[in-house]
């Protein structure tokens, strides 16, 4: 189950990554659990990511995936996929 | 009926402004309107998508320094995909973000939030000053904002004004009428809350300021009751007959009135040699207070000192009363002075009007003209 405060501490790992710059594997690794971590949880038929994440949170994983996606790239149309998707409701989210 | 869910604080920091874009080739291109969200972050400029990120980082910059303020950040979500065919430049953008931003930063952001929807922008922000500078695709945009039907204003640069009147007068289908340096002849009668609507609105506007006005009230109501109502509510304790004295006693007149109003037989007033006793107790020069009881027929004296606790109470009450008025009243006044809309001299601007369609062009040179008419329009929309 997605808890709020998880992504609170893995959104803060991530942005500190970035701005840290090297080693590159630390960007990419916090990157990559927080986005399965809301990917993983936004697929579950029993955990809805609007009730999970205020608006601000949703916007500042929005921010930091996109910013991260923007330069890593994606693995494959899989990962894409699931970008597009999760991108959404998340927009979906902050936007409302 | 469905009920209007009032916006709090923290959705009140994600502002949406409708920018159009054209996409596509040069001369083929179609408009689009794109609800971008400007959120205030606090710490650094971020832009999504992040590929756009250098397109417009001199835009938000510019804003900020028009705007003299460079210590706030902002995300602005441009809400476009990655995989939308776009044209390469967003500086058009720029006017909408100005808007986004300055709506962040100030007291009119609540009312924007139930007009944005009749709005949309589109001009590139050209300097630090603030100045709108032309757009390309124009008349692709203007065409795609008129189409939909929420919106009533829009809003693009003054440079644009003859290419659009042109464009305009070709158009058989639309009837228009052309405004030339129009002022927003809005009153402020009525546009604004009232004084005694700011002052409650104010007063209740958090937990911390419900509890405060709710202490207030207390304080007003003890008051008259420790200073008029005391004797009765002494009365109510006690049981017996009494009245208490503020000493030096200054009157003894009016203090044999309240005996007798007390209770007290004029035969217990003359045992109690009241004015000797009113004399003595004026000469002795005691503070503090006098209480007379009738304890079954036998007079008994009782004097307390000024540093009564009740009487304290009293007066840190009354300093309260004074001073949370005070601060409410001037609160109050200040919020009056941003409210009111600026004068109508300063936001002239010239517009076409699609009479059929009810829209509204207007035409802008700058942030600081484009801000003043979004507000004067807002607030008059707001006062229906």
């Amino acid at each position: 189950m997605l808890n709020q405060e998880d992504i609170k501490i893995d959104l803060e790992a991530l942005k500190e990554a970035r701005k840290g710059g090297l080693p590159i594997a630390d960007w990419r690794d916090t990157a990559l659990k927080l986005f399965y971590k809301l990917c993983n949880n936004g697929e579950e038929g029993s955990c809805d990511l609007s009730k999970t994440l205020s608006k601000e949170l949703a916007i500042e994983c929005m921010a930091e995936l996109d910013s991260y996606f923007n330069i890593f790239s994606f693995v494959d149309d899989g990962e894409k996929r699931k970008w597009q998707k999760l991108s959404s409701q998340l927009r979906v989210i902050y936007s409302s | 009926m469905a009920k209007t869910v009032k916006p709090t604080k923290g959705d009140l920091l994600f502002i949406k402004v409708k920018a159009i874009l054209v996409t596509g080739s040069e001369g083929s291109g179609e408009g689009n309107i794109h609800n971008i969200v400007v959120f205030s972050n606090n710490r650094e400029h971020m832009v999504i998508p992040s590929r756009f990120f250098n397109s417009l980082r001199s835009t938000v910059e510019r804003v900020m320094s028009s705007i003299n303020n460079h210590d706030q950040r902002f995300t602005i979500d441009t809400a476009l995909k990655d995989d939308e065919n776009l044209c390469d430049d967003f500086s058009s953008m720029g006017l909408s973000i100005a808007i986004g931003i300055e709506a962040s930063l100030n007291e009119w952001k609540e009312t924007w939030e139930n007009a944005w929807e009749e709005w949309c922008f589109t001009g590139e922000v050209k300097d630090s000053q603030g100045v709108i500078g032309g757009i390309g695709g124009a008349r692709a945009k203007l065409e795609s904002a008129i189409e939909v039907n929420k919106i009533r204003y829009i809003m693009l640069p003054s440079e644009n004004r003859q290419e659009i009147i042109n464009w305009i007068s070709k158009k058989e289908d639309l009837n228009y009428e052309e405004n030339f340096s129009k002022n927003v002849s809005v009153s402020n009668a009525g546009k604004s809350q009232s004084f005694f609507g700011r002052l409650w609105s104010l007063s209740t506007r958090d937990t911390f300021l419900w509890f405060a006005l709710i202490i207030w009230v207390l304080s007003i109501a003890y008051l008259p009751m420790r200073y008029l109502f005391w004797d009765n509510v002494q009365s109510l304790r006690r049981g017996d007959s009494h009245i208490t004295i503020n000493l030096p006693v200054k009157n003894p007149k009016t203090v044999r009135k309240r005996l007798l109003s007390s209770g007290f037989t004029l035969d217990q007033i003359k045992e109690i040699p009241l004015l000797r006793m009113s004399k003595r107790l004026t000469k002795i020069n005691q503070t503090g207070r006098v209480m007379i009881i009738n304890r079954n027929g036998d007079i008994e004296f009782e004097i307390t000192n000024s540093r009564d606790l009740t009487l304290i109470l009293s007066y840190i009450c009354g300093v309260y009363i004074v001073l949370f008025s005070a601060t409410l009243v001037l609160l109050a006044l200040r919020r009056e002075s941003v409210d009111i809309v600026p004068n109508s001299l300063d936001i002239n601007y010239d517009s076409v009007r699609l009479i059929d369609k009810n829209r509204e062009i207007i035409f802008v040179d700058n942030i600081k003209q484009a801000v003043s008419i979004v507000k004067s329009k807002i607030y008059l929309t707001s006062s229906f």
